[in-house]
């Protein structure tokens, strides 16, 4: 379970000669149940990427907890993050090495042992249909193909929680559609997911429960169809706005 | 840290960067081929310019006689000779028109070879042409000088000239400091490269957020960046090195022709290269790693390094301005390996100068590594959301209120080691020069760290509350301790008279002549620059950590240690009690500024005129002493009843 406690995150930005402090999470408090596909929903510049890092430990908050499996960040860093997988729209791959190289040395970074990260390299380019391309640079894939690798290497440490911010914006139907199918599949094993989006549809049909954050601040926090009954709306983006108050302009 | 992750993510960065082509091309081949290409050309040049025709033919515009006739023919084996007669207009003309690459002009018994400066085979030819007149010549001398029944050859030889040539470097200037440069270039190019790539580019192209989302510690991260810069210049420093004396072994012909004489590598020399590549390879990592992780972007990095370069590369050139090294630049980074190559080659090396160039170049390093770590754990330059904030000086941003008293006393040793090392340095410069140090040394420093810590200087230091209120009283108190103290230091005096001798020597050396001077570098700049710091920054330290009473005792007591001497020691102690409590009294650095001014001034005042001595004795003395004692307490009343407790 991951609990997000009273987590706040100061960001100082310079406006002409004063500096101003930004809240991008201003007191965000939620838990995360295991085995759940649970969806952060927000707007451009609501605070989801900055969530989600620090639930990575890629940031770590000014103020407040996060605390996995009862654990925290500030002295369990590396055991922590060996149970979490991170993949975000921004995340890239180095492009002069070929993706069985990444794996092995993603594989050795996670401490796994020789004889069964062979194994495990094996299972997930099989799995993921990786043949043909394991040898190529990273640099000279296609994006259907980097995607894969991506989630390839999201699978190598077998990790019990995926965060995944933003995956699939940017990407075609079919490249989605793979990060939609691994999230399913993965929820299908008893893993949890945390995912964030701005695609309010894609995140109806697959969350178990939402949360909507707006200006680094919660919003509402239920599950989808309760949403929906709430504000009395058909769809999770009428809801969205029905919450925030703003106008559904398109 | 965990070795095993270490070496995976060395791994991970050398394939990314080894497989790029670009990067293969600077880092191995143009390392190993640079010299043999630069030396090949060089001899293809020098070749062309001493390459000398087959048949050589030159043109005169006198009748010559058969005697010279036989002696050209007979001259060479190898080159035959031809000699054109016309008048000097053809001659010219048949120059001109290059049908003649050389002809000699006869008048009134001088004879001049013309040639063309921009034909290189005109110019080899010409130099023959000449020693065949030279000899012609001596052969003339001589045969005169037999028919007159001198032997030529005797009077030739009745005494010699022999030049010995003894050169510091077994291969004279030229090529160590070429050497130096060449090194040095290569082994900063490739750091910068490196550097760039593992930071910048980590950063540019998202890789960075897959990296942080490992289980990696950020002390390993930092351990396989840095040793991967170290050991991709220092592979790059090793092929250049490689190449270079390979080349310097298999075309010692060509270097022969370029004045490179005796070409005697030894073993001490090669180890001494060696070890001057590992300490730059180990400078410069540090060096630009710190600088890139600043950086954004490509552009900003670039912008930031290229100025480096400039200077490093400056540096390096420094052998061929004649400069040797000396034990005291053997502490200046940079400079010192320069230096160190150069040593290297000359015939005899002072260890101590490469031993102390090791160690030092090792502790910047150190220093550097630290530095990276530390900026590297910073979030903010990771995503670059404020990356240029330590740098720059902009107001508003979220400061610090002091150093740590730890840190404080880091800082004073630092200034005094420093301030110590410059005066070394500049022993031999005039006594103004030297007064200056120490304050500036102490002004710039401190400064600096505030700047770095990110210290609100005008705050933290407290520049503004000055009031004229409480000024006069606390001059009025300042006034009574001086005396006071002065009575103290008197009777400790004649307790030790050894140490009014000392004091006295102290004060001879500080013997200016100049009043306006005296008062600058005496009154003025220490008063400025001792405040700042051991009020400024030393007392705060101190005092947010342990309370105000220690805050004064504390700075007061490395004020007194800072004079270095007993009878100066203890009356700086007592003043920096006095200026310390004035400080926080006051609330204001300028009081304390003011009244250190005016109680260095007025010792520079009594050595230009005696008459404003005030030594009381007698009544007078105990009446001065009664008055300073009611005032003080008057004073200090006040202070503590009508002066405000929060400054």
């Amino acid at each position: 379970m991951i609990e997000v406690s009273n987590v706040k995150k100061r960001f100082i930005k310079n406006v002409g000669k004063k500096a101003q402090e930004i809240y991008a999470v201003d007191d965000i408090s939620f838990e995360v149940p295991d085995g759940t596909i649970y969806g952060v929903l927000g707007q451009n510049g609501a605070g989801k990427t900055t969530l989600l890092r620090m639930m990575s430990g890629i940031m770590s908050p000014t103020k407040g907890t996060i605390k996995v499996d009862n654990r925290s960040y500030d002295k369990h860093s590396e055991i922590i993050k060996k149970d979490i997988s991170y993949l975000s729209g921004n995340t890239k791959l180095y492009e002069n090495i070929t993706p069985l190289e990444l794996l092995h040395i993603f594989g050795s970074i996670y401490e796994i042992d020789k004889g069964k990260l062979d194994q495990r390299v094996k299972e997930i380019i099989k799995l993921l249909d990786m043949e043909s391309f394991k040898d190529n640079k990273i640099g000279n894939l296609s994006t259907g193909q980097v995607q894969r690798t991506n989630i390839a290497r999201c699978f190598i440490n077998d990790p019990k929680y995926y965060i995944l911010d933003e995956a699939t914006s940017g990407l075609d139907v079919v490249s989605s559609q793979i990060i939609i199918d691994f999230i399913k599949q993965e929820k299908q094993r008893g893993k949890t997911i945390i995912y964030s989006t701005h695609y309010m549809e894609e995140a109806e049909n697959i969350c178990d429960k939402v949360l909507f954050i707006n200006h680094g601040k919660v919003i509402c926090e239920s599950t989808p169809e309760k949403i929906k009954e709430e504000t009395n709306t058909t769809n999770l983006r009428d809801a969205f706005f029905a919450v925030v108050g703003g106008k559904n302009e398109d | 840290m965990r070795i095993k992750v270490v070496l995976s993510l060395l791994k991970k960065e050398f394939l990314n960067i080894i497989r790029d082509r670009k990067s293969f091309i600077t880092m191995i081949l143009l390392p190993l081929l640079m010299f043999p290409i630069l030396i090949g050309l060089m001899g293809l040049m020098i070749s062309m310019f001493t390459k000398v025709d087959d048949t050589i033919s030159f043109g005169v515009n006198y009748e010559v006689s058969e005697d010279f006739k036989d002696f050209v023919e007979n001259y060479s084996d190898v080159y035959k000779f031809e000699i054109v007669y016309e008048d000097e207009d053809k001659l010219k003309e048949m120059f001109d028109d290059e049908d003649l690459g050389i002809y000699v002009i006869n008048e009134d018994n001088e004879y001049f070879i013309h040639y063309d400066e921009n034909n290189t085979s005109s110019i080899a030819n010409s130099a023959l042409v000449e020693k065949i007149y030279q000899d012609y010549k001596q052969e003339y001398v001589a045969k005169t000088l037999e028919q007159q029944g001198v032997n030529y050859q005797d009077i030739l030889d009745s005494f010699k000239i022999t030049f010995v040539q003894e050169s510091i470097t077994e291969m004279g200037s030229l090529v160590p400091s070429m050497i130096s440069m060449v090194l040095t270039m290569m082994i900063s190019s490739v750091c910068f490269s490196v550097a760039i790539e593992i930071t910048t580019s980590e950063k540019e192209k998202g890789t960075l957020e897959t990296l942080l989302s490992l289980p990696i510690k950020k002390s390993e991260l930092i351990t396989s960046k840095y040793l991967t810069v170290f050991i991709l210049s220092s592979l790059s420093g090793f092929l250049t090195y490689i190449s270079l004396f390979g080349t310097l072994y298999f075309a010692k012909d060509t270097l022969a022709m370029l004045g490179v004489v005796s070409l005697e590598i030894s073993g001490k020399v090669l180890a001494i290269y060696f070890i001057s590549i590992i300490l730059l390879a180990l400078l410069f990592s540090g060096l630009l790693l710190s600088v890139t992780i600043f950086s954004k972007n490509l552009k900003e990095a670039q912008n930031s390094l290229y100025p480096l370069e400039l200077l490093v590369a400056f540096i390096s050139m420094l052998p061929m301005f004649g400069i040797t090294g000396s034990l005291k630049s053997s502490l200046i980074p940079f400079v010192n390996i320069s230096l160190l190559f150069n040593n290297a080659l000359s015939t005899n090396v002072d260890s101590l100068f490469v031993l102390l160039t090791f160690i030092s170049t090792l502790a910047y390093s150190i220093i550097l590594i630290f530095i990276v770590s530390k900026i590297y754990n910073q979030e903010d330059v990771l995503f670059s959301t404020n990356s240029l904030k330590y740098l720059s000086f902009r107001k508003g941003k979220v400061s610090r209120d002091c150093l740590s008293p730890l840190g404080s006393l880091v800082l004073g040793i630092v200034i005094y080691l420093l301030a110590t090392y410059f005066t070394l340095l500049f022993a031999t410069s005039s006594m103004y020069f030297l007064l200056a140090i120490m304050p500036i040394t102490i002004l710039f420093i401190s400064i600096a760290v505030c700047l770095i810590s990110q210290i609100d200087i005008k705050k933290s230091i407290k520049f503004n509350g000055f009031s004229i209120k409480k000024f006069i009283v606390l001059t009025l108190l300042f006034i009574a301790i001086y005396f006071i103290s002065s009575t103290i230091i008197n009777v400790i005096a004649n307790f030790f008279p050894s140490t009014i001798e000392q004091y006295s020597q102290v004060s001879e050396l500080l013997n200016v002549n100049n009043i306006w001077l005296g008062l600058l570098l005496i009154a003025v700049l220490p008063a400025i620059a001792e405040e700042f710091f051991f009020r400024g920054i030393v007392l705060n330290s101190f005092k947010k950590k342990y309370g105000i009473a220690v805050g004064i005792i504390a700075s007061a007591l490395i004020f007194g240690i800072y004079h270095m001497n007993w009878i100066q020691g203890i009356n700086a102690f007592i003043v920096g009690i006095a200026l310390g409590y004035i400080y926080v009294k006051s609330g204001s650095i300028l009081t304390t500024m003011i009244l250190h001014f005016i109680n260095n001034a007025y010792g520079v005042l009594c050595e230009f005129y005696p008459s404003l001595n005030f030594n009381p004795s007698g009544v007078t003395f105990y009446i001065v002493i009664a008055i300073s004692i009611i005032t003080l307490i008057v004073t200090f009343h006040i202070c503590e009843t009508k002066f405000d407790k929060k400054n």
